[in-house]
């Protein structure tokens, strides 16, 4: 009898538990997955207020998704609203919706260049506090309206998204696009030897591509790099190998030139502080493989490459400086993690110097080896 | 060292105590009243008691004959048609006394049945088997058995003659449990020969035969083997007191004596494994446990019974070490996904979507935009009819119940789809289930995981993973209580023993196994 | 007398190093690397080194306690260690041992409350946002509940199982973030910290060590063999290592202004750690799934000691019975704090209690034995020549 006496307590605590409702369940087609989030400002009674968009895909739509719907339509769904904060513009996206908007899958967060100069914090700070928020989803600046990302259609993947993230992430990992995500825009706010950047993306008419660099300085926009400054930075902060560049062989008005793929990158950094002044050397090994060859000169004796060799060298260097220089006199903000270097190898001096101040003063050469392994399948 | 408690008769209320008194002492009343007095010289008398005991049943056989030719030496055959085999009535027991006989018996003995009755036990029977009895009560428990038994008028002594014989199956290949290679022979219902299967496999003279019998109406015999030197003693003790302290009126398998002497009976987890192949017993014996044979059944249990037994098959062994481990990591796969692929797909969908890839939940909620119940409603749907899909093919004649089992699992699935009631990848997470506790080798396992399911099914559509894992603690910590004749369910994953784990989630090149397993306190450690 | 011995001792050394490890490892995990990054900055994976040290000498010291009166459980070993010889009544040893006694009841109460409200604060935050509070720590007290009504080698076979599914996917993803390693974020080694912002910290982490005590509370149930103490600092060992390679994670892939600003930093950690190959993202959720074992043994085995303490104290009575009076009051306990917030600092309090009643009341005990000659100075194995070997071998063979 005690036996069925604890077996109906037990039924009754779980019908008390079953019929008060699982609180958090929420299926799948209940949620409406929010992958790519643009914000742009707006002008509204002459103040300026967030526009927040929202791409949702419609699962219906498609393709290998159930039976039934398929054919025609869009695959997704731009949704905006406005707001002064973006906490608020989101609820406002809310009342368009019948469903709970759901940001675990939000892949893109793409804010347009004007927002950023006027600062990030407040944006990026609610996204901080988001637990279904991830870090390693991709913070894109776009010149332009942030919308037009995401209204843009690639064509060759259904949702737009998914064809931006994947541009991106391949970059990332072949090494030509710098791998910086959300989570690393986080980690550089915080930390004070460490400055911001994102990624840039340009739209003309359908396309999308990636356009270089935006740095920011305290959550301020400051400036940007194009796409071969870029390359540069992240072979000196990363170690990633860059995209394809062109080394002029002759004067520049004969065209004639060598096309180079760096394959590896190895940096190496010599730091010397001595009285608050800093003195950085980097020095750059590079694997390298000619791709295409503009000049009449054979590419099949050793002598050759070794001239190309120090062309190339010269070239990038020459990059480099600029890039070093334009860094420390035009944006002033420090993003080869030149700080963290400092701060992590001679912390004392690290900890008496105004480092903003320091990293302009801070004398920073760079070299290059590069070594050309492969010339292709031709020989001359 | 082993803890041996757990009464078996549980404390009853007065009342129905005194009601069950009531009637077995009635019962045994009858039937003692009559037994007990002694079988008189009159051979009329003593027939027309065991006919009364036996409420003259049409299978009842009385044969009345005469010794020898002659008449003053009348005789009667007393057996149960159909208990009995008729050559060897026919032949070796009426032919012997009453044409081989013919002038044969002494000249003195013919007037004096009682020492007759020794003579002809001694040189006129040609069965191997004979007793001599003094009592009713004896006769009726050997006709019952299938002896026959001779009444001589004028004695009060009487002999009983094996002649058992009885329609019975041959040894087969065992039903539940094939494996690809191994012994095709399996237990039948005869107890007799299912202990020869075993003793043909172990030529051992220490195994050891304690016959018992159980059930007051049944009587059925039970025999609990053992090897001495190897296993503990105090095991078969227990045992043994379990067995004789099962009161009830009839045992008609072997998982009667399971439920009674098993040490959690409400625990959904078998603590006693059954098995129809001798090659597995003759395992277990030498590991040091117990076998319980129980007449009537091809189903030996095998005592006390650990967690990991349940997922080993004998095939593990004879398969090479490498193949024989892989399948039995695929197996332990296949099992926790019978227990939890359909609660972590409930917790999935409708928790943490999150953790599916983007383009898998687009496709999933695209599946599902159709379905009109949560995921947990779904999943009990598929998972209520694929068992009832089980349990039909089980009953279906022979040909037919897997194909049915295929075509009804097939349309019915491709039909809820179509008619928009489950998602696509419902129907592949209930197959995958499916198919997953079929890779269990003992079917008891696979139903206790299956049964399992659904509460975890019900944890998960609560909490989702948070739920899963709450429940299956809820799980560790009663797997960890269990303590089957006093061994720790859990035993070598926990407590742990480094030694025991040759044989546990893997197994280890049979050569290098030279000790037996820890757990079961045998005696002789080594193997060789 | 072999075989009574090993039934009143189920607990085997391994299952003691389980009880304790799993025990230590709880909520601590999930906010170390940011308590250690705010106070130690990037010397934290020092400072737990430093903790997990004069943990270990703790350790020794309840052990050797623990040793010194190996048939005695806690309340006998107080009254006999305070009152008078045996023997004799030892009323004024009880009444002494009393306040002992509820003082640690009721820190166990207020360390159960506190880890399950912190593990619900966290499942709520995370997971299951719109479940109340009060449910995800109803259903663990309650889950807690029903090992408390089984023996203690339940809890100690349980222990044992659910420590590698704790260690496993912890080390796993300490070890996978290190792949986002970043050399400069731990340097310098010494950041210019001053001694006491240095032992601040280390004091924080010995805050994540606190469960260890218990095995006071059951140790005239754990079989003694000449290593028990070995495996007793080597379940302070496996937490250890675990703490040190989540710091240094934390510190390596966040930077230590990062981490010290982040709620719940392990988590953060496994956000950004992707697993090569895997089918699934954002682990998080599976790994609060996963830790709910880590939790669960806390929070059982705090449970558990305080029943057993109350049964010892009556002598008599079901610890099932005293389990659900405790229910509601460890339920209400854990309700308190208003917020988060209010919580970390509750928590603070507690472990400043924790390091108090941890190591003064074995170190009180141990030396009040030692001026009073109580106990076996030597050992219970080294007591008598032929018994003690017969009896170390009957505990081994258990």
């Amino acid at each position: 009898m005690k036996k069925w006496k604890k077996l109906l307590i037990v039924v009754q605590l779980l019908s008390l538990v079953l019929l008060s409702g699982c609180w958090s369940r929420r299926e799948l087609e209940e949620r409406i997955a929010v992958i790519s989030v643009g914000i742009d400002a707006v002008k509204e009674n002459g103040k300026k207020v967030y526009k927040v968009s929202i791409q949702i895909p419609i699962p219906v739509q498609i393709a290998g998704g159930g039976g039934g719907g398929g054919g025609g339509g869009d695959a997704v769904k731009v949704v905006s609203a406005q707001g002064e904060t973006v906490a608020k513009a989101f609820s406002d996206i809310q009342k368009k919706l019948n469903q709970v908007l759901f940001m675990g899958h939000t892949r893109i967060i793409a804010i347009s260049e004007e927002v950023a100069e006027d600062g990030v914090l407040d944006i990026v700070d609610g996204f901080r506090r988001d637990p279904a928020i991830r870090r390693l989803l991709w913070l894109l600046i776009v010149e332009g309206k942030a919308e037009d990302l995401l209204n843009s259609k690639p064509k060759i993947e259904q949702i737009p998204t998914v064809y931006i993230m994947s541009l991106i992430q391949n970059g990332a990992r072949t090494g030509a696009i710098p791998d910086v995500t959300l989570g690393d825009f986080f980690v550089s706010i915080s930390n004070k030897s460490l400055q911001p950047m994102a990624n840039r993306m340009k739209l003309h008419e359908d396309d999308v591509y990636w356009s270089g660099l935006s740095l920011f300085d305290h959550g301020k926009m400051v400036g940007n790099l194009t796409d071969e400054e870029s390359w540069i930075l992240v072979q000196l902060r990363d170690e990633q190998p860059g995209g394809h560049f062109q080394v002029f062989t002759g004067n520049e008005e004969n065209k004639e030139n060598i096309v180079v793929s760096p394959t590896q990158v190895e940096t190496k950094t010599k730091l010397e502080v001595k009285d608050g002044k800093v003195k950085a050397h980097y020095h750059v090994y590079m694997q390298a493989n000619i791709l295409e060859k503009n000049m009449p000169e054979h590419l099949d004796n050793v002598k050759t490459l070794a001239k190309l060799r120090k062309l190339a060298e010269k070239h990038l260097e020459h990059e480099a400086e600029q890039l070093i220089n334009s860094l420390q006199t035009k944006q002033k903000v420090d993003v080869l993690r030149l700080g963290s270097k400092v701060k992590a190898f001679h912390y004392k001096e690290w900890q008496k110097m105004d480092w903003k101040q320091a990293f302009q003063d801070a004398e920073i050469t760079v070299s290059y080896e590069v070594q050309f392994r492969r010339t292709g399948m031709q020989l001359n | 060292m082993v803890r041996l408690k757990r009464k078996i008769i549980k404390p009853q209320p007065i009342k129905e105590l005194k009601k069950r008194k009531f009637l077995e002492e009635y019962s045994k009343e009858s039937l003692e009243k009559v037994v007990d007095i002694p079988p008189e010289s009159n051979l009329d008398k003593n027939i027309s008691y065991v006919k009364d005991v036996m409420g003259n049943s049409s299978d009842l056989v009385v044969r009345n004959i005469i010794i020898g030719g002659h008449t003053n030496l009348k005789a009667a055959l007393i057996y149960l048609d159909g208990l009995t085999d008729n050559v060897a009535i026919d032949q070796y027991i009426m032919g012997a006394l009453m044409i081989q006989l013919n002038g044969k018996i002494p000249a003195d003995l013919t007037t004096k049945p009682e020492p007759l009755i020794d003579w002809i036990k001694d040189s006129g029977l040609i069965i191997n088997d004979v007793t001599p009895t003094e009592s009713l009560k004896e006769i009726i428990e050997a006709i019952l058995v299938g002896d026959c038994a001779i009444l001589l008028d004028g004695s009060n002594k009487a002999l009983l003659a094996n002649a058992k014989g009885w329609e019975k199956r041959s040894v087969d290949e065992p039903k539940t449990e094939s494996v690809v290679r191994g012994p095709r022979d399996g237990f039948v219902e005869t107890l007799r020969t299912n202990t020869a299967l075993i003793r043909r496999r172990l030529k051992d003279p220490n195994i050891r035969v304690i016959s018992l019998k159980t059930g007051t109406r049944t009587k059925t015999d039970v025999a609990i083997m053992y090897i001495e030197g190897i296993m503990d003693e105090k095991i078969v003790k227990e045992a043994v007191r379990r067995i004789k302290a099962i009161e009830i009126d009839g045992v008609l398998e072997s998982g009667y004596i399971e439920q009674y002497i098993e040490d959690n009976p409400l625990s959904p987890f078998p603590q006693i494994q059954n098995t129809e192949r001798p090659d597995k017993v003759a395992s277990h014996l030498l590991e040091g446990k117990l076998a319980i044979i129980v007449d009537g059944t091809p189903y030996v249990l095998i005592a006390p019974a650990i967690f990991s037994q349940f997922y080993h098959s004998p095939e593990d062994y004879y398969e090479r070490f490498l193949i024989g481990s892989m399948i039995r990591v695929i197996r332990i796969i296949s099992m926790s996904f019978a227990l939890l692929l359909p609660s972590v797909y409930i917790a999935f969908s409708s928790f943490h979507p999150e953790m599916i890839p983007s383009k898998l939940m687009i496709a999933m909620a695209a599946g599902r935009s159709t379905v009109p119940f949560p995921s947990i409603v779904e999943a009990f749907l598929m998972e209520i009819t694929i068992e009832i899909l089980r349990e039909a093919s089980v009953r279906l004649p022979g040909p037919i119940g897997p194909t049915i089992g295929i075509v009804g699992g097939l349309v019915v699935g491709q039909a809820a789809v179509e008619a928009g009631i489950v998602s696509p990848i419902m129907v592949i997470v209930v197959s995958l289930t499916t198919i997953g506790s079929f890779a269990s080798p003992s079917y008891n396992s696979a139903i206790s995981l299956r049964m399992l399911r659904f509460p975890i099914m019900v944890a998960a559509g609560l909490f989702g993973l948070y739920g899963i894992m709450l429940a299956l603690i809820l799980i560790f910590i009663h797997l960890c209580s269990l303590k089957p004749f006093g061994i720790p369910y859990l035993s070598s994953i926990t407590p742990f023993r480094l030694r025991d784990m040759q044989d546990t989630l893997i197994r280890l090149p049979i050569p290098w196994m030279k000790k037996r397993p820890t757990p079961f306190h045998t005696q002789d450690k080594t193997r060789m | 007398m072999g075989k009574q011995l090993a039934d009143k001792r189920p607990i085997s050394s391994r299952q003691a190093m389980s009880i304790v490890s799993s025990t230590i490892l709880g909520v601590g995990v999930l906010t170390l690397p940011r308590v250690v990054a705010s106070e130690a900055h990037e010397a934290g994976w020092i400072a737990i080194l430093c903790g997990a040290f004069a943990t270990s000498i703790v350790m020794i010291i309840v052990t050797k306690l623990g040793l010194r009166f190996p048939h005695l459980n806690f309340i006998e070993t107080c009254s006999h260690v305070l009152g008078r010889d045996k023997g004799k009544s030892n009323k004024l040893g009880k009444l002494l041992s009393y306040p002992i006694i509820i003082i640690l009841i009721a820190y166990y109460l207020v360390v159960a409350a506190s880890i399950s409200r912190t593990f619900g604060e966290v499942v709520v935050t995370a997971v299951l946002k719109e479940t109340p509070l009060e449910v995800i720590i109803g259903t663990m007290l309650l889950t807690s509940l029903y090992l408390v009504k089984f023996d203690i080698d339940v809890l100690a076979r349980l222990n044992e199982l659910l420590l590698p599914l704790i260690v496993i996917p912890i080390l796993l993803i300490a070890l996978l973030s290190f792949q986002s390693f970043q050399l400069e974020f731990i340097l310098p080694v010494w950041p210019g910290l001053s001694l006491s912002g240095f032992l601040k910290g280390v004091l924080l982490t010995m805050f994540a060590y606190q469960g260890y005590e218990l095995i006071l509370i059951f140790s005239n149930r754990i079989q003694i063999i000449k290593k028990s103490l070995w495996f007793n600092i080597l379940g302070i060992i496996i937490p250890s290592v675990i703490y040190l390679l989540i710091v240094i994670a934390g510190i390596s892939v966040f930077g230590d202004e990062e981490l010290a600003i982040l709620m719940w930093p392990t988590l953060e950690i496994i956000k950004v750690t992707e697993v090569p190959g895997m089918i699934l993202e954002r682990l998080e959720s599976l790994f609060l799934g996963v830790w709910v074992a880590a939790v669960f043994t806390t929070t059982a085995n705090f449970f558990y000691a305080i029943t057993l303490l109350t049964q010892q104290v009556f002598g008599r009575g079901k610890r099932i019975w005293y389990g659900l009076g405790f229910t509601p009051i460890i339920f209400w306990l854990s309700l308190q704090p208003q917020n988060i917030i209010a919580l970390f600092d509750f928590q603070q309090y507690i472990g400043y209690a924790g390091l108090t009643l941890g190591a003064l009341i074995p170190a009180f005990l141990l030396i009040m034995a030692f001026i009073r000659k109580k106990g076996s100075s030597t050992g219970p194995l080294a007591t008598k020549g032929p018994s003690a070997k017969e009896k170390s071998t009957a505990i081994q063979q258990e």
